[in-house]
């Protein structure tokens, strides 16, 4: 077993993620919170919000990036201890969404991963979950599927948009 | 002695297991399903495969995290052997002893708070600091009443009430949370600390939670005039009782605004301080 995947054994009982919003509309916002409300109870999955990114053991990133959010995304990543995981939601916080080519945006994660690279900033593992906005039912799966507690249901399908 | 010790280690092993009831009764106020009744053993095991992250002020801040642990303990052993003396005027030296544990507990706290180069962490001190200054002065008052023999039935059961109060407020549950204060602090004197040094000090979080409801269950123990092993006995079965009145008591009482609250328990403390007294110097 790999360092990473007894880590993320350790982990799969006690989840304590932060969220991180980088600009977003605040749509995501909302589904975030609702799926930590009583009704969804994640707390059953050992899911706990928490207030900083020290104690984070996955990072909840919605939005395109802004260019001023930018620094302070990178702060909080690089604060957050080993292993990084990152859960990036809805349209915008997985490739920018509408705003993808914007001057004001860095356009989602993939680009923000690079930027990461480039300064030091490890990422253990990302998980995207599309949705604009993302369900909440979504999070939880996306929660569970980034530690291995799930089969990912569906085959990545790469699809690239024509310049004509 | 030794039962005592026995008892005390066993009640440390227990005390994340009646967290974890706690929050499991929570959620059941909720009406959801809530988290299995060992998460706070899970919580405490992830933390120490996490990376540490050594904050700005490394150094003060681990050694007064692990001091404040090795405290904390302690004087949960120490409760234990006054249970099984009983408050009485023979276990008054151990008492006093065990007051200063607990005020050296929270000042340890204070430092590790301040030896962290943010902010949040540096209010959440100062808080901390506030509700040391507002309860422990007349938890030491009441405690050392007690346990002297001396004063009037009436007098004694004020002092009873004082030392409930106070020892609540040394629980650290809502509204007296104030210097973690989730929400607005961003876990306040917790914020610096990740992996193992976090880990220790969630584990302090809970021998404080059961200290404190230790040190309920033992006055209460000493009003029904209880000594040596059924002292101790009574006290070891009562803690899981009293905690689980304390989640009662906070989910009714609910957040506070930060300085009410402190003004709020200062007066109720001031106040029933002054009632021992004068029930005590009258006579009543």
């Amino acid at each position: 077993m790999s360092n990473l995947a007894k880590a993320l054994k350790a982990i799969r009982k006690s989840i304590w993620v932060y969220h991180l919003n980088s600009g977003s509309c605040n749509a995501c916002d909302i589904e975030v919170l609702d799926a930590l409300t009583p009704y969804f109870d994640v707390e059953r999955f050992g899911v706990k919000l928490v207030g900083s990114p020290r104690h984070a053991d996955v990072i909840l990133l919605t939005g395109p990036i802004t260019r001023e959010s930018l620094p302070k995304v990178v702060r909080a990543i690089r604060a957050m201890p080993r292993p990084r995981l990152i859960l990036a939601l809805g349209s915008c916080g997985v490739g920018g969404g509408i705003w993808w080519d914007s001057y004001s945006t860095t356009g989602g994660f993939k680009k923000l991963e690079d930027i990461l690279r480039e300064n030091g900033v490890e990422i253990d593992r990302v998980v995207y979950v599309p949705g604009c906005p993302v369900r909440p039912e979504a999070i939880i799966y996306g929660i569970l599927l980034l530690l291995g507690a799930v089969e990912q249901k569906s085959k990545r399908v790469e699809v690239y948009a024509s310049e004509s | 002695m030794f039962h005592s010790v026995v008892a005390a280690l066993v009640s440390l092993v227990l005390a994340p297991i009646y967290d974890g009831i706690e929050r499991k009764m929570r959620a059941a106020v909720h009406s959801r399903i809530g988290p299995p009744i060992l998460q706070t053993w899970y919580d405490i095991i992830k933390l120490f495969t996490k990376e540490i992250v050594v904050p700005l002020g490394g150094t003060w801040c681990a050694l007064a995290t692990v001091l404040e642990l090795i405290v904390l303990a302690s004087s949960a052993v120490l409760l234990m052997f006054v249970a099984g003396i009983g408050l009485s005027p023979e276990g008054i030296f151990w008492v006093i002893v065990f007051t200063v544990l607990v005020s050296a507990a929270s000042s340890l706290t204070i430092l590790r708070s301040v030896s962290q180069n943010n902010v949040y962490s540096v209010v959440g001190g100062f808080r901390e600091f506030s509700l040391v200054l507002s309860a422990e002065p007349f938890l030491i008052m009441s405690l050392f009443l007690l346990a002297s023999g001396a004063g009037s039935q009436i007098s004694r059961a004020v002092a009873v009430a004082t030392a409930i109060v106070a020892s609540y407020v040394v629980s650290g549950r809502v509204p007296y949370d104030i210097a973690e204060a989730e929400p607005e602090l961003s876990a306040g004197v917790n914020i610096e600390l990740s992996g193992p040094l976090l880990g220790l000090a969630t584990v302090s979080t809970v021998f404080k939670k059961f200290v404190s409801a230790s040190l309920t269950s033992l006055v209460l123990v000493s009003l029904a005039g209880l000594s040596g092993w059924s002292s101790l006995a009574a006290t070891f079965l009562l803690t899981p009782a009293t905690w689980i009145a304390q989640l009662i008591l906070s989910v009714m009482l609910g957040r506070s605004r930060v300085d009410l609250a402190v003004k709020f328990l200062y007066t109720l403390l001031f106040t029933l301080s002054i009632l021992t007294l004068l029930s005590y110097g009258l006579g009543l």
